[in-house]
């Protein structure tokens, strides 16, 4: 790739009509836009229909972190190549303090921008909030509607307590509910 | 001139709207669209491939049943432009693959709560998709076994889950035919607990072994994997009156001498025994008591002196 083309700029609009100008290799960590861009589809806006701008700031972050790692670690011997503990550190990083609802508008961008790094990171977070938690606190953290009649959720909960209930953790849950 | 406008797999859903392909014409009502999906359509449209488009599901569901493919479109670029924020549940907003993705890597002893959040989620864990997308992230080999013959189905893809996460626990297998131990040791445990009519015991053996067999066991592999089921059943049964019931009708169930491999296994046999003088013991009554250790002392040569005395 030669120097001319790796400055090349893209611009990026958000569904509130921001418009974001990143470098092309940094749009290119996104899988849909790579995708675009080897059709040469660049010289207009890529309108990011389903993201907002201060989700897709975050998406861009993450991207030209993407990207500072796989120019540093091309060369060998790099101090600035990070060791799998690192990355992962990184990740947490990332993520932290990311509340839930930003968290739901991170994943629908990245499932849509197709990156791969992000969603995992995402879904990843998801997990640990709602693991260990009762159906109303993850109702409270979402903002989630019960849309259920205590009959009909007694019903749901019968139908899935199956096979598991065999589990040792499965059954010191239950008793100390 | 006409594009094809659609969900591909890979953006996927579930309930059959993945895949789903929606022609637009190049009419005047449509072009606002395709100026719309223009960056979309243009890399795409020489492939001709389906073109990725962020939608929910009740609207890709709805656009599915109703075809109405252009209305369905229409509204989900309004939304898209419009204020996400006006949606307070944003949960709502997720797509169903990438709750399952979420699902499956809670640990399954919560899935019973999280399936009661709401309706949407229970339905998932009701569906198809869930149980198959969870096989194929853990077991990734059995994930392709194909159906079998025999007695015993494989059923749905919840009862395949089943069946291998009980394999793996119970048996600790990694090899071959663990799921069919799965579905044999669910099978034996339902026609045990829940049948209303105590079954016939030997049917019921009858049934495994053949099963074994149809799957290509040979004839002495098929009775050692039968009785490992037995066992595994008999001593995962829930200690009530029921299972002291069943266990002392299996025990005084006159024997029928069957050829070989459908004979009845020694170590079962005794299991039975030993779990009902052992972990039964209070349920008996005197001539229970006594009708079984006769059976015992009939069937086995030497019986322990914690069998005897009532």
């Amino acid at each position: 790739m030669s120097e001319s083309t790796e400055k090349k700029m893209v611009r990026l609009r958000s569904s509130d009509g921001e418009v974001f100008e990143v470098e092309e290799s940094v749009a290119k960590v996104a899988k849909t836009l790579q995708d675009m861009l080897e059709e040469d589809c660049a010289d207009a806006v890529i309108p990011i229909t389903c993201v907002r701008a201060p989700i897709l700031t975050k998406v861009i972050d993450y991207c030209k972190d993407q990207v500072m790692i796989s120019s540093s670690s091309s060369t060998t011997n790099n101090p600035n190549e990070r060791t799998e503990q690192e990355r992962k550190a990184w990740g947490q990083k990332f993520m932290e303090g990311v509340d839930s609802s930003t968290l739901c508008e991170l994943l629908v961008a990245s499932n849509f921008l197709n990156i791969e790094g992000l969603l995992n990171l995402g879904v990843d977070k998801m997990v640990s909030m709602i693991q260990g938690k009762y159906p109303q606190e993850i109702r409270d953290m979402f903002n989630v509607v019960n849309d259920f009649t205590p009959e009909e959720e007694e019903e749901i909960r019968n139908q899935n307590a199956w096979a598991f209930e065999r589990d040792p953790y499965y059954k010191k849950r239950s008793s100390s509910k | 001139m006409s594009f094809v406008c659609g969900i591909s797999p890979a953006w996927g859903h579930c309930g059959g709207a993945a895949g789903t392909t929606w022609s637009l014409a190049d009419s005047d009502t449509d072009r606002a669209l395709v100026q719309f999906f223009l960056p979309y359509i243009r890399f795409r449209r020489r492939k001709m491939e389906s073109i990725p488009v962020c939608v929910h599901r009740p609207q890709a569901q709805a656009a599915a049943a109703s075809n109405l493919s252009l209305v369905f479109l229409r509204s989900s670029v309004m939304e898209e432009d419009g204020d996400l924020d006006s949606s307070d549940d944003k949960f709502g907003n997720l797509p169903d693959h990438l709750l399952i993705e979420i699902f499956i890597k809670v640990p399954i002893s919560e899935w019973c709560q999280i399936s009661c959040v709401k309706k949407q989620w229970a339905a998932l864990f009701r569906g198809e998709c869930l149980w198959e997308t969870a096989i194929s992230r853990t077991w990734p080999l059995p994930a392709q076994r194909k159906k079998w013959p025999g007695p015993i189905p494989r059923g749905s893809s919840r009862r395949r889950y089943e069946a291998l996460y009980v394999s793996k626990r119970v048996f600790r297998l990694e090899w071959e035919v663990d799921e069919l131990m799965g579905h044999i040791y669910l099978f034996l445990k339902h026609q045990l607990e829940h049948s209303t009519m105590p079954p016939s015991i030997g049917i019921l053996r009858g049934t495994i072994i053949d099963q074994f067999i149809a799957c290509g066991e040979s004839s002495d592999r098929a009775y050692e994997l039968s009785a490992l089921v037995w066992l595994a059943v008999i001593n995962n049964l829930e200690e009530n009156e029921r299972t002291y019931l069943l266990l002392k009708h299996i025990a005084l169930e006159g024997d029928v001498f069957l050829p070989y491999p459908y004979s009845r296994s020694y170590k079962v046999d005794w299991r039975i025994f030993e779990k009902l003088f052992t972990d039964f013991r209070d349920c008996f009554s005197q001539a229970d008591f006594f009708d079984v250790l006769a059976c015992a002392k009939y069937k086995f040569q030497g019986i322990p002196s914690t069998w005897l005395g009532y």
